[in-house]
């Protein structure tokens, strides 16, 4: 297997967790993975749309069949921000209602501000700030409920 | 090079002194073999005439140094001139001239009298001797009263080769006493007694009778080449080979009606078959010992103990999943070949050894990564690479029950209290992954000041191959054992209100700065963790569905983990061994604040 594509996967089923005993664990993988660089984006983006999306669609519960889906998403939301903000909220847009709504809730967890969390060192596009505030509009409970929320977080991180 | 050549001339004083004393051995030698001679004379076993007709010559090796192939040619001219016999030749070259008589006598019986592919045997050798033919009795003694007859199966022909011995047959079983229709036999190399011969006979031709009646009725003959052979010796047929073949026929039959008669009526004999049939069957298992493998024969000991009475029922349950394990055949390669690194290969397990394989099987069956030396242990790994036999696994399987049990007693992995079958399948596949883990290190095992120390390396590679998890599991089977294996405790409600007061305060906490909080439920998972990038709380499918006194236990501690963590701005990376320790400490004196309503949970104490 590509290397790249191996790095999505471990990440994708957390094949390579805490290498330490306790209860304090982290997704080894996802780490490297955002901290990676914005060739990534394509990749992450195909593996959203064909295997995970699909998998979704219809039942978010099945996001326990992804336990690094949050690694994923932020990785994806924080080198797609880096390298082309429209072309992240492009393909956010096209999402089914469950993976939209794990992306959006994911998006103050991997833009932290320095402190608070995982900090990218960039905040999250004003694009993608947009996105979601749209979003807190949708017709969907699921996606308004989570884009309200991240909203307050958003706004709240500014202060 | 020339010096030694010289040294071994005729004149030379070493051939000479050499010489000298090979003809006072041969004299020597020659003089026993008369004198063994006089003896079977004296008992019956030799004629009166046998020294006028016999001598006796007695030939050492050659001392001088020669070209062997000179020395050949040499004794063909010789031996062709007549002036050297081929015994002299056969002995001078340290052959046995009555074995290679028999060796030719063999091959031209094969081949035929000079080949029958065309080429020449070897020289066949008139055979001086007395008469074999010469009845003897039951003990080998000639019975001069009884003339040599032969065998006369039939008037015209049917006489016995010379010197013809029931070979194939146990003389044992066809000559029986108690039988008065058994005739005697003779010994390995004797002739056949007449009537024996008498008995064949009839044999032969009350069987032939009966192949006659079934072919009248219509039906096969059922010895169809018995018939043959009396017709064709009828017929003034003479050959040997069918003659042989008629007569072994009859002693088999003979054999076979001693031997049922033997069965109804000599119990002495029955129990020489079933001793027989013992000892044939422990040589085979014997042999399937030595045979097996280190590996197996740990595996093969530790079964043993489960009968040995030394075990609690649950421990033996817990070896049983143990042997299970040991049994794998992936688990035995891997084993074998760990154990091979340590030097067990040739089954001489030394000191060094016997303390490595006790290590290694200390942290294989119980995960002690130290482990004091064990003598039981020492005792049962030596008597199980070392058994030859079953009892012998036996004994090392009572060493290895009063050895093991205080080490399970130790390590908590009694599960006192707790399904066995659930704790003892963790507890199998954690054997799997130890023994996976040990194939890493070269050196799995080291030895200090009496106690056996595990590899550190091998610990690492364990965890990285999930044998954490698998730990974790045994500790969710065996509440007590988890703060040895992941240095903390689990928390029962003590106080309902107070319990829940606490879990709704952390909680609330949690909901309002964890970025996504997140609290959900994994298959598989043992225990509970928190992911301290994400913020998100994992607690495993097993606390909730069997232990749930525990579950807020659990959920608390890790929604105390998060509110630590955000308060002191660790939420977003990896932790430091010592931050997580530092955490485990602060949830240890959290859960014993009489106000958090949580108490450490004893299973001894449900």
């Amino acid at each position: 297997m590509d290397a790249d594509v191996e790095l999505v996967f471990d990440t994708l089923y957390e094949r390579k967790p805490s290498d330490n005993q306790s209860c304090f664990v982290v997704n080894q993988a996802g780490l490297t993975l955002l901290k990676s660089s914005e060739s990534y984006v394509p990749l992450i983006e195909q593996v959203l749309r064909e295997l995970v999306d699909p998998a979704l669609s219809g039942d978010r519960s099945h996001t326990r069949t992804f336990p690094g889906l949050d690694y994923v998403l932020g990785a994806y939301m924080v080198l797609g921000v880096k390298a082309n903000p429209d072309r992240v909220v492009g393909f956010l847009a096209t999402l089914s209602a469950p993976l939209l709504v794990e992306a959006v809730k994911n998006i103050p967890v991997f833009f932290a501000p320095e402190g608070e969390g995982y900090s990218p060192g960039i905040a999250p596009s004003q694009e993608l700030k947009k996105f979601v505030r749209e979003l807190s509009k949708s017709e969907s409970e699921d996606v308004r409920t989570a884009a309200a929320r991240v909203m307050d977080r958003l706004i709240e991180d500014e202060r | 090079m020339a010096a030694y050549t010289a040294s071994l001339t005729a004149h030379a004083p070493f051939v000479r002194s050499a010489t000298q004393k090979q003809n006072a051995y041969k004299k020597v030698f020659t003089q026993v073999l008369w004198e063994a001679i006089e003896y079977a004379i004296d008992y019956g076993r030799l004629p009166m005439e046998t020294p006028s007709l016999i001598d006796i010559q007695c030939e050492a090796p050659c001392i001088l140094a020669r070209d062997e192939r000179d020395e050949a040619q040499a004794n063909q001219i010789r031996v062709t001139g007549g002036w050297k016999s081929r015994q002299t030749v056969q002995q001078e070259e340290g052959l046995d001239p009555e074995q290679e008589m028999q060796n030719i006598e063999a091959y031209n019986e094969r081949l035929g009298q000079g080949g029958q592919t065309g080429k020449a045997g070897p020289v066949p050798v008139p055979e001086y001797n007395f008469d074999p033919s010469q009845p003897r009795d039951r003990f080998g003694k000639w019975r001069k009263s009884v003339g040599a007859s032969g065998l006369n199966l039939h008037p015209s022909s049917l006489q016995p080769p010379n010197n013809y011995v029931a070979y194939g047959y146990s003389s044992a079983a066809l000559g029986d006493d108690t039988n008065p229709e058994s005739p005697s036999l003779p010994p390995p190399g004797g002739v056949v007694d007449p009537a024996v011969i008498a008995r064949c006979r009839r044999e032969a031709n009350r069987i032939a009778a009966e192949d006659e009646e079934r072919v009248a009725r219509g039906e096969e003959p059922k010895n169809p080449f018995v018939r043959q052979i009396l017709a064709a010796t009828n017929g003034n047929i003479s050959s040997d080979d069918l003659r042989r073949e008629l007569f072994g026929m009859l002693l088999e039959e003979d054999a076979r009606k001693t031997h049922e008669h033997r069965l109804k009526n000599d119990p002495a004999y029955v129990q020489g078959i079933k001793d027989a049939q013992a000892s044939q069957k422990k040589a085979e298992r014997q042999l399937a010992i030595q045979k097996m493998s280190g590996a197996e024969r740990l595996a093969e000991a530790i079964e043993r103990s489960i009968s040995s009475g030394n075990l609690s029922s649950e421990m033996r349950e817990q070896v049983k999943e143990m042997i299970a394990a040991l049994k794998d055949p992936r688990n035995q390669a891997i084993l074998g070949s760990v154990l091979a690194t340590v030097g067990i290969a040739q089954f001489t397990p030394a000191g060094p050894v016997v303390d490595s394989i006790v290590g290694i099987l200390g942290y294989i069956l119980v995960g002690k990564s130290v482990l004091e030396a064990a003598p039981d242990l020492a005792r049962f790994v030596t008597m199980a690479l070392e058994a030859k036999d079953d009892s012998d696994f036996e004994q090392a399987g009572q060493y290895f029950a009063r050895g093991i049990s205080p080490l399970l007693i130790q390590a908590g992995t009694t599960l006192a209290g707790m399904g066995v079958a659930k704790a003892a399948s963790a507890g199998a596949k954690l054997v799997g992954k130890r023994i996976a883990a040990l194939k890493v290190s070269k050196k799995p095992i080291t030895s200090e000041g009496g106690k056996l120390r595990v590899d550190p390396a091998i610990i690492a590679d364990a965890e990285a191959e999930g044998a954490t998890a698998a730990t974790a599991k045994v500790g969710a089977g065996a509440p007590g054992n988890v703060e040895r294996l992941l240095g903390h405790n689990e928390y029962a409600v003590s106080d309902a209100a107070k319990g829940a007061k606490t879990k709704q305060a952390l909680l609330d906490y949690y909901k309002k700065y964890a970025k996504n909080p997140s609290i959900e439920p994994v298959e598989g998972m043992a225990g509970a963790q928190i992911d301290t990038v994400s913020g998100k709380i994992k607690i495993g499918r097993e606390v909730l569905d069997k232990y749930p006194h525990l579950a807020d236990g659990y959920l608390v501690e890790e929604l105390r983990h998060f509110q630590v963590l955000q308060q002191q701005k660790m939420v977003g990376r990896v932790l430091t061994a010592a931050e997580a320790a530092a955490l485990e400490k602060d949830i240890v004196d959290f859960m014993a604040r009489p106000e958090s309503g949580f108490k450490v949970f004893d299973p001894r104490k449900r």
